[in-house]
């Protein structure tokens, strides 16, 4: 199982809970499963060719994601994922 | 009545009952821009277009004017092989029995048949040959403007920046560009009348005359009495013929709006925020101003000015200073209804049927 924590603006809009716990090899795994509880979550999450949007951060148990990683980035057992709005200004 | 004002950070709303008295309610959707919303009266509906740095484009849709909204609906996405993303929702258009239309930057077209639940792309149009003659303008490659003809069936009209004006008469499936005589500045001296790749700021197209439609140009204000066919360039005599909004009166084809701004830096000319009313189709113009601030440094963006049904026709607009004004009386005088709001992108009146 691993461990994902959502941004505040998607629990926010979704009604979802923030953190979650799943059973998951890839992020395209966690967003499966995110769209299947929370349909349409995915697309807020990621773009038509399957990397994350660009102005997120995306974290693997401590490790920080290049941006717009793709989806097939694996997740290790009991890993800590993270999804963060990345840092914006205006 | 609702006054719908889409900023740079949410959505901020107005009630009134008298068109005196405005209640301002929270804003909403904070922090998304918000280029649009429409209210469909058939089925209680209120979409935004709301445009979210971090989550991309959605059509989020509020059955209670405002206080809850749903996540979007799907498919309004070009498809991942591609070429261009949908980035923003510029404009909205419920057509009836739960269809909508959605323009989108980059500039594309989608239509939706139940009620915004699912979306797709009406393909026919970016596939146009002509398409590869469209460019971004300042504000993004969008398109803004979605027109149903109430007169022709299956007859819609569209507006994208930069590309110009397009016509289909068979629901979409097809289009042709309808940009003879509309000048585009930017281009060399003798390129100046493209079929296609004008700059239109914004159109508006007459519910009570046939073919009558007003169209604001990146330089120049036009008439057309064919539906799109030709333009006969009308603003010679305003103070600058470069704006972004257009609106016509509801029940006189002859009369029309704008608020004009200089060439650069796009704000008021020689800083009297004014708009600018024609009641003879666009030989003349006379300043209305009485109420408004001087001097302005403030321009209107194409989506931020609007009118309503109501008798004396009332309009509306908000500044790209956060300014929100409105006028009672056809425009006589003017008065303010809200300042220090972020960068106003949109102005909707809405209310129940």
């Amino acid at each position: 199982m691993i461990t994902v924590h959502l941004p505040g603006s998607v629990t926010d809009a979704f009604h979802a809970d923030p953190v979650i716990s799943l059973a998951a090899h890839t992020l395209s795994d966690v967003l499966q499963r995110l769209d299947q509880t929370w349909p349409g979550m995915a697309s807020w999450l990621v773009e038509p060719d399957d990397c994350f949007r660009e102005n997120l951060s995306v974290f693997i148990s401590g490790r920080r994601l290049p941006p717009r990683a793709h989806v097939s980035t694996p997740v290790g057992d009991a890993a800590e994922v993270w999804i963060l709005r990345a840092i914006s200004g205006g | 009545m609702y006054l719908l004002v889409g900023t740079a950070k949410g959505l901020f709303r107005y009630r009134t009952d008298d068109r005196t008295e405005w209640t301002a309610l929270p804003p909403v959707l904070l922090g998304d821009e918000i280029y649009t919303t429409a209210y469909d009266t058939e089925t209680q509906t209120l979409y935004a277009g709301a445009n979210s740095v971090f989550h991309g484009a959605n059509v989020r849709r509020s059955h209670d004017w405002g206080e809850n909204w749903d996540t979007g609906g799907s498919g309004l996405e070009y498809t991942a092989d591609d070429p261009e993303r949908v980035t923003r929702v510029w404009s909205l258009r419920p057509a009836g029995g739960g269809r909508v239309y959605a323009g989108v930057e980059a500039s594309g077209l989608f239509r939706s048949d139940d009620g915004g639940d699912t979306w797709s792309e009406v393909r026919g149009l970016r596939e146009h040959p002509t398409h590869e003659t469209w460019e971004p303008g300042f504000g993004g490659k969008c398109l803004h403007t979605i027109a149903v003809d109430p007169f022709f069936a299956n007859r819609l009209y569209i507006a994208c920046s930069a590309g110009g004006i397009y016509r289909s008469n068979d629901g979409g499936d097809s289009w042709q560009p309808i940009n003879r005589g509309i000048r585009a500045e930017f281009m060399p001296d003798d390129m100046q009348y493209p079929e296609s790749g004008q700059c239109v700021h914004k159109f508006w197209l007459s519910p009570t005359t046939a073919g009558r439609l007003w169209l604001q140009n990146h330089g120049g204000v036009y008439r057309s009495d064919n539906g799109g066919d030709g333009w006969e360039y009308v603003g010679e005599s305003l103070p600058s013929d470069f704006g972004f909004p257009v609106v016509g009166h509801p029940a006189n084809p002859d009369c029309a709006y704008v608020l004009p701004v200089q060439r650069w830096p796009r704000w008021a000319p020689d800083n009297v925020l004014a708009v600018y009313r024609t009641r003879d189709a666009g030989q003349s113009w006379e300043a209305l101003h009485n109420g408004l601030p001087q001097p302005s440094f403030s321009g209107v963006l194409r989506d931020a000015f609007t009118g309503d049904t109501q008798t004396p026709f009332g309009l509306y607009f908000g500044t790209t200073s956060g300014a929100l004004y409105h006028s009672a009386d056809e425009g006589a005088t003017w008065h303010l209804i809200a300042e220090d709001l972020p960068r106003i992108y949109s102005v909707v009146v809405a209310a129940e049927a």
